[in-house]
């Protein structure tokens, strides 16, 4: 079960681009298969990218988004988990 | 250096068709209020859509009209043509991933075997220059390596999936006119053509390595650092690759007039120097004022007289807009390809070199084709009719006439900077 003291990170075979900061189109090498994310989507791969653990994204959800802290988790939770279902990310050691 | 705005010639601008005026306007990634303003009025006109795309997808320019039209008009423009764009976009913004994945994938294998490499258009200029990715269209890779490091790039590449389908004969031919190898990547197709010049020997613009090589600057791709041409070396080639291929397309204009607004303080004294020294200042001058008429690009004050001061750079700027406007309307081209090659080298010596390695060399291999020698036109018809049994006297009229006509004019070309010509 996924939780947000759980640390992931994009995949080194996924490439990716925003468009107009509001969508993000990734692409897995590998499975040659590409996928888009919305704008909240957008948030979390951002910072995932920029390494931030589970918890710090979700915080960020919650200021950027003026969301409740418990329907910030769940988004991420939920995202994550389909991330990590595609192989678009890959689990690693928390601190 | 001041910056010296120049608008277009009064009139040039209302020979255009609407559906040309539109494209040249968002063949830019930002535009200025009266470059905004003269879009909103174009899109009044009742456009031909169908060509406006179709002639954005030929020229390069789809990603930047998508761009324009889905920020300042997309309640104007009917739905379906959107729809369609929008396809177009996420197409190229698809195929732009997988080259940047596989570009990355390669600089990663070449730096680990100890390979330095440059790339540059592609991805790289994309960013570096247009700021996106997604903004420009491309179709292969390109990337600069020492020519010395070629047999090994070749044996590793080819034992990493890659194909380079050339005999041995051609390769080495290849070797030692050419400058680049083309080679497949099998399993998507990519095309990666590995550069060890940027033209061919018998018309050189050999630009110093040393040059090319120093100050390397760093792009991000998708989160990755990697190093290309300094912003003035990127000139240098942007404006050679442009006539090579006779500035054909508009996105080889809007390349070198993005990069010119991306980096106004450019150091011109060197990109000067290395045009001299390369026998590419009336090549690196043909960019600039090209880039100057059609797409708005600001120059420094000394590149705008050294433009006006060389009336071959005025008058192959009229040809070349002439030529894209042409072709952006549909309409083929007249532009001769000896006399543009000839025209634009300001050395004797490489002008007598294109003469005799590249038009004289193509006239021989035209000679030993002769169902093309001898096949007569409608220009091969004598002034007097002849009876059927003397019809192959047009035959014979056309290999003379081809040498006298062209012959004569590109010998011209060749000679007009002769002292005493």
């Amino acid at each position: 079960m996924m939780t947000l003291a759980q640390r992931v990170q994009p995949h080194p075979q996924v490439v990716d681009t925003v468009l107009d900061g509001e969508e993000t189109v990734l692409l897995h090498l590998e499975s040659k298969t590409y996928y888009s994310l919305n704008v909240t989507g957008t948030r979390i791969w951002q910072g995932l990218k920029a390494d931030r653990s589970l918890q710090e994204i979700s915080h960020q959800l919650q200021a950027g988004f003026a969301v409740q802290g418990a329907h910030a988790d769940r988004s991420v939770l939920t995202l994550v988990q389909e991330l990590l279902q595609h192989q678009l990310v890959h689990q690693v050691d928390a601190d | 250096m001041r910056h010296v705005p120049i608008r277009p010639a009064p009139g040039a601008a209302t020979r255009l068709q609407p559906e040309v005026a539109l494209l040249l306007c968002c063949a830019r990634t930002g535009l200025d209020a009266v470059t905004a303003e003269r879009f909103h009025v174009l899109l009044q006109h009742d456009l031909d859509w169908s060509h406006v795309l179709s002639a954005a997808l030929q020229h390069g320019v789809m990603p930047l009209l998508y761009r324009h039209l889905q920020t300042l008009g997309p309640e104007v423009i009917p739905a379906a043509v959107l729809t369609q764009l929008r396809a177009h976009f996420y197409a190229n913004v698809g195929s732009t991933l997988v080259l940047t994945g596989e570009l990355l994938r390669l600089l990663q294998l070449l730096e680990t075997h100890g390979i330095p490499a440059r790339p540059f258009k592609g991805p790289t200029l994309a960013v570096s220059v247009y700021g996106h990715l997604a903004l420009r269209q491309f179709n292969d890779l390109d990337i600069l390596v020492h020519k010395a490091d070629l047999p090994r790039l070749t044996a590793l590449l080819i034992t990493h999936g890659y194909q380079l389908p050339l005999t041995r004969a051609k390769a080495a031919a290849l070797w030692k006119h050419h400058y680049h190898y083309a080679f497949v990547w099998e399993e998507s197709r990519v095309l990666v053509e590995m550069h060890w010049a940027f033209t061919r020997r018998y018309w050189p613009v050999p630009l110093d390595p040393a040059f090319l090589w120093a100050c390397p600057a760093p792009v991000s791709l998708t989160g990755t650092i990697v190093r290309t041409f300094s912003p003035e070396a990127l000139l240098l080639i942007l404006c050679v690759h442009g006539a090579k291929e006779r500035w054909t397309l508009l996105k080889w204009v809007c390349d070198v007039a993005e990069l010119l607004r991306r980096h106004p303080t450019l150091a011109w004294e060197a990109v000067m120097e290395h045009a001299r020294a390369s026998g590419g200042v009336r090549i690196l001058l043909l960019g600039l004022s090209v880039a100057q008429h059609l797409l708005g690009a600001v120059l420094p004050q000394e590149m705008v007289h050294r433009i006006q001061a060389d009336p071959v750079v005025q008058a192959l700027t009229v040809q070349v807009r002439a030529q894209l406007c042409a072709s952006l309307h549909g309409l083929p081209g007249t532009m001769d390809r000896h006399t543009f090659y000839l025209r634009t080298r300001e050395r004797v010596q490489d002008r007598l070199r294109y003469f005799l390695f590249g038009y004289l060399r193509e006239c021989s291999l035209l000679l030993l084709s002769s169902a093309h020698l001898l096949t007569p036109t409608a220009q091969d018809q004598p002034l007097l009719p002849l009876p059927p049994r003397w019809a192959f006297v047009s035959s014979l009229l056309r290999p003379v006439r081809l040498v006298v006509v062209h012959g004569w004019r590109l010998v011209t070309a060749l000679l007009k900077h002769l002292p005493g010509w």
